[in-house]
């Protein structure tokens, strides 16, 4: 799966915790990735990548390019929605 | 097309906008760094972040200046505001959450293609929010954008 970034956390005793973060395909949103941490994410088949789990990305498939588009133009009366 | 920086510290709390960046009606702005630290007297204090859509520029808070990270670049399109605002900027969805001891510093970064994305629409951005926290301590934040 496509790593969408990565987060550091500097601790005072001078470790580092580091994890990569995955970005959902439909909000554009990133979760840190934490095997075992049993948070319910998904998969969208059609735009071929990962879903964060929040209930407006699972069930519409609105990819991230065109939910901006949407909201750029405002066409749509529910856009609130998703922003 | 250039590379910003903006740096706001402000206090923590329930529900407070740290740093919100707005892009304009024809620039989204494309988030891909971000830094948040403390510079209090050491304490352990349970701190929750967000990075949160915002679908208005809030009323009050201090205009900040984007410094190009290229001095050659032009003056940034997008803007930013930084806390504490009398009436806090309208949320939307939730792009990245952090939880952070004030004794520890936070960093983020996208990978190329992966930033955060502010929308083309007039007064719409994404703001470092500082959802929750056991206590205020002055908080420390960096944000780099893209546009």
């Amino acid at each position: 799966m496509k790593i969408g970034g990565y987060a550091i956390w500097s601790l005072p005793d001078g470790k580092m915790i580091e994890r990569d973060t995955i970005q959902c395909v439909h909000c554009g949103g990133h979760w840190v990735v934490e095997p075992g941490s049993k948070q319910v994410r998904g998969y969208c088949t059609k735009c071929d990548g990962p879903l964060c789990g929040q209930k407006h990305c699972l069930e519409h498939c609105i990819p991230l390019e065109q939910m901006l588009d949407m909201i750029e133009r405002k066409s749509r009366s529910d856009y609130y929605v998703f922003t | 097309m250039g590379r910003y920086a903006v740096v706001h510290q402000t206090p923590a709390g329930t529900n407070l906008p740290i740093i919100n960046v707005t892009g304009s009606a024809s620039i989204r702005c494309k988030i891909y760094d971000l830094i948040i630290g403390s510079d209090a007297n050491p304490a352990d204090v349970a701190s929750e972040f967000n990075m949160i859509r915002t679908t208005d520029v809030g009323v009050g808070g201090t205009a900040l200046t984007p410094a190009p990270l290229d001095p050659l670049t032009v003056a940034a399109s997008g803007s930013a505001k930084g806390g504490t605002f009398t009436t806090a900027p309208t949320t939307g969805a939730v792009l990245l959450m952090i939880a952070l001891n004030q004794r520890a510093t936070f960093r983020w970064i996208a990978a190329p293609g992966s930033e955060l994305i502010t929308s083309a629409a007039a007064n719409a951005g994404i703001e470092l929010l500082s959802v929750g926290s056991t206590a205020t301590p002055n908080i420390n934040a960096t944000i780099l954008w893209e546009e």
